[in-house]
């Protein structure tokens, strides 16, 4: 045993031994700070106190949040202090939203039973309340061995919110209020941050909150916290995500979610599964494909809510607009740079905005949560007007529409679709989706057999007699191989099917031929009509949810254009829209002359 | 060298060559002179006054191992001043010699003095590391020995004969090679076991 180690052994156990300090108050307390005020105080205002310390404050929902304006320094006042400013002055009120610990007994290495004499206070913005009290919920019903929905906490959030600081601030009183099990197992705690550099700023927030009296900070052979009671909190990178897949977890602070793969979240949270563990994510809005899973957990988080699925995720907000401490007006001014120079940025990093990574052609408006839902046909019993549309577009009568788009790969495509309330303002439902890897006769053989509707209970609704078939307009001159002389309408055709392109054609005349409508021309009526609730999927037509949630474009100097294997079913889709919905405003060709070279 | 006469060139015989040897030692360690008559009694040497750099040195702050390294360092920059000026270079080679002894022990006496607390605390048992007496437990040997040092060290400072301290300090010093390590470490475990 090195020398060091037998001094260090003599200093722990004199530290425990030594009545002055064998007790220490290993107790953490969240504040919430208000004012009372008569008259209304503006935001941004500078207060002092007695002791000339320095205080700004915010009016938020008709509370009046405030801070001092040096970290830290707010904690050694108490409700009822009176501080002043040029309007007035206020008091000071304080709120307990969390306390964690209590006086720990160095030398029984147990709690004592004898009240904290002095807490480590740490006075919240307003930003960083919410997850406060959700956590202190949660770190109860996991203490009591209770399930709780939730297992993962994400603060996504603009950048300045005070997100990482108290999601750290959380996990380190949670452990140090919690170090063992009843059972004598180790409350096993993580901080994970992308590499160990970044871990630095961590241990820097640790080393200026924490007193140096309760943690000694290991940095060989393996980063470690070790806690004044013994507890031990492991300070891991992201660097080897396998690692993560070591051992049991009760709680792990995955700091800046969106700068790392969706690896560690996988491999770490499953050994939460032991006791019921949970997980906090602080991160900006991912901005790179790297963090695209903190995008989609969120749209799936919020589909779940929208349906009342199974959601064991919840996210947090903690915007830095409710940081007190961040100057409101430099922070619109940073906001306003980042919309001149990259919107995308100014998004994630000002508004906090989550948005998926890369660009969609149609989300937004489109949402999985907002348009995904299952066709009920008792509501819309009554409001059909399928026929009427199929009639006025081509003189019959159809009760089912589908639409088509035909390739060689990924193959021939095809969406059932019917249209219900008023021909100016038509509700198109999307029921069911087709897609056959092979010819138009393989599309027709798929719509016929209806293969889900019938494994439901059904019988087949398609057949050439009910079916209006709306293609892509290409069908008229060639066919799925783009073979001319051969083209896709002729087989609908020759099955017995009435078929017309999606388009009309610019000029009359036996030889005219119709092109199918650019994406920019028709683009703006399926928005349109998702903004309005227009367009609506049945969970049947997954395939297509799933590409109208992922389909991507390409813009050109002067078009847009929808790209990958999302592009065909969605086609299908803007196809329907295009071809049914009328012109707002139709020519009226009985209306008088306004303009008129006669006087 | 073998010592010759130097009239005849032979070599000194047994007797006169212990002669020789007793000459070169220090002072306090010649053989006693020849009894004489009291009438014949040579006057003993004054030795010369003690520097006033030396004698300004108070007595070591006992009981803390840190307050004694402080002492010692100022004893030392006496000693510096008061060679720099010549003075009794026999007193000041024996007062080097024990703040050597010291800062070899510092170490050892703060971990022993250490380890006497914390005995004082958990087993109840006192140890007074400053008393003449040595302690009854090896652990906490090695401090009671600095201090020791620091409290002979500060009397060779002004000792008429400073050199009777030269055995004494040696004596103390010994005992940090044997501090007892291994005690200090079965004590750490079992009270950290325990």
């Amino acid at each position: 045993m090195p020398v060091l180690s037998q001094e260090a052994a003599l200093d722990r156990l004199l530290a425990e031994s030594r009545p002055e300090s064998r007790f220490v108050d290993l107790c953490v307390r969240f504040r919430r700070l208000t004012l009372q005020s008569a008259a209304p105080i503006p935001d941004d205002t500078i207060l002092h106190t007695a002791a000339v310390v320095e205080f700004k404050c915010r009016t938020v929902n008709g509370i009046i949040a405030c801070a001092s304006t040096t970290a830290g320094e707010s904690a050694k006042l108490e409700a009822g202090e009176v501080l002043t400013w040029a309007g007035g002055i206020a008091t000071l009120q304080t709120e307990l939203v969390a306390e964690f610990g209590r006086r720990w007994d160095r030398l029984e290495k147990a709690w004592s039973p004898d009240p904290v004499q002095s807490a480590l206070t740490f006075d919240l913005m307003e930003s960083q309340v919410a997850i406060t009290r959700i956590f202190r919920d949660r770190w109860e019903c996991f203490k009591a061995g209770k399930r709780h929905p939730k297992h993962s906490y994400f603060l996504v959030d603009d950048r300045a919110g005070g997100k990482s600081l108290i999601c750290l601030l959380l996990v380190l009183a949670a452990k140090l209020d919690y170090p063992v099990h009843p059972d004598g197992a180790e409350v096993v705690v993580w901080l994970i941050s992308v590499n160990h550099p970044a871990s630095r700023e961590l241990a820097r927030e640790i080393r200026r909150w924490l007193p140096a009296s309760w943690y000694r900070l290991q940095e060989h052979p393996h980063h470690i916290l070790h806690l004044a009671h013994g507890g031990q909190i492991i300070l891991m990178s992201t660097d080897v995500p396998d690692d993560l897949k070591n051992g049991r977890n009760d709680l792990a602070l995955l700091n800046e979610g969106a700068k790392m793969s969706s690896e560690p979240y996988e491999s770490g949270i499953a050994r939460t599964k032991d006791r019921m563990g949970l997980w906090l994510i602080p991160s900006n809005p991912p901005l790179r494909t790297k963090g695209a899973w903190i995008s989609e957990v969120a749209e799936k988080a919020e589909e779940a809510e929208a349906t009342g699925e199974r959601n064991p995720v919840e996210f947090v907000a903690c915007n830095s607009r409710l940081n007190i401490s961040i100057d409101s007006e430099s922070n619109a001014d940073v906001r306003t740079v980042l919309q001149w120079i990259s919107p995308a940025r100014a998004a994630a990093d000002a508004e906090g905005l989550i948005r998926p990574i890369g660009e969609r052609l149609y989300r937004p408006p489109f949402s999985v949560a907002a348009h995904r839902k299952p066709f009920i046909e008792a509501e819309w019993a009554g409001r059909d007007i399928t026929r009427l549309v199929t009639k006025q577009e081509t003189g019959v009568e159809f009760d089912w529409i589908v639409t088509t788009d035909y390739q060689l790969r990924p193959g021939c495509v095809g969406t059932l679709a019917k249209i219900f309330g008023s021909r100016e303002q038509p509700v198109f439902w999307i029921l069911d989706d087709y897609w056959a890897e092979g010819s138009e006769d393989d599309l027709i053989d798929d719509m016929e057999e209806d293969a889900r509707w019938v494994q439901s209970g059904g019988t087949p609704r398609v057949n050439s007699k009910n079916t209006l078939v709306v293609g892509d307009c290409s069908g008229a001159t060639q066919n799925f191989k783009h073979e001319k002389g051969k083209d896709s309408f002729s087989v609908f055709q020759a099955r017995g099917y009435k078929i017309v392109p999606c388009n009309k054609p610019r000029r009359t005349g036996p030889d005219a031929v119709a092109k199918n409508p650019p994406v920019d021309r028709t683009l703006g009526r399926v928005h349109t009509a998702l903004k309005e609730g227009r367009l609506l999927f049945d969970p049947a037509a997954e395939t297509t949810i799933r590409s109208m949630k992922d389909c991507r474009f390409r813009k050109s100097i002067t078009r847009i254009y929808a790209i990958g294997l999302e592009a065909h079913l969605t086609d299908t889709v803007r196809y329907l829209v295009w071809w049914a919905t009328p012109p707002r405003r139709p020519a009226n060709f009985n209306r008088g002359k306004i303009w008129s070279l006669k006087k | 060298m073998p010592l010759v006469d130097k009239t005849t060139g032979r070599r000194l015989s047994g007797a006169q060559q212990r002669k020789h040897a007793a000459l070169r030692r220090q002072p306090a360690e010649q053989p006693a002179p020849a009894q004489a008559t009291p009438a014949k009694k040579p006057q003993a040497q004054p030795r010369a006054a003690v520097h006033p750099a030396l004698a300004a040195i108070k007595p070591p702050p006992l009981g803390d191992v840190t307050a004694v390294e402080s002492w010692a360092t100022m004893c030392a920059l006496a000693v510096a001043v008061a060679g720099r000026d010549g003075a009794d270079p026999d007193r000041l080679r024996v007062v080097r010699k024990g703040l050597r002894a010291i800062g070899q022990l510092r170490d050892k006496a703060r971990r022993s003095a250490k380890a006497a607390e914390l005995i004082k605390l958990r087993c109840g048992e006192i140890h007074d590391l400053i008393a003449e007496q040595p302690p009854a437990n090896p652990m906490v040997a090695a401090a009671w020995a600095y201090f020791r040092l620091a409290v002979l060290v500060h009397s060779t400072l002004t000792a008429s004969n400073p050199h009777a301290y030269a055995e004494q300090l040696e004596d103390l010093a010994t005992i940090g090679f044997v501090p007892s390590k291994q005690a200090i470490d079965a004590l750490t475990a079992q009270l950290r076991g325990g």
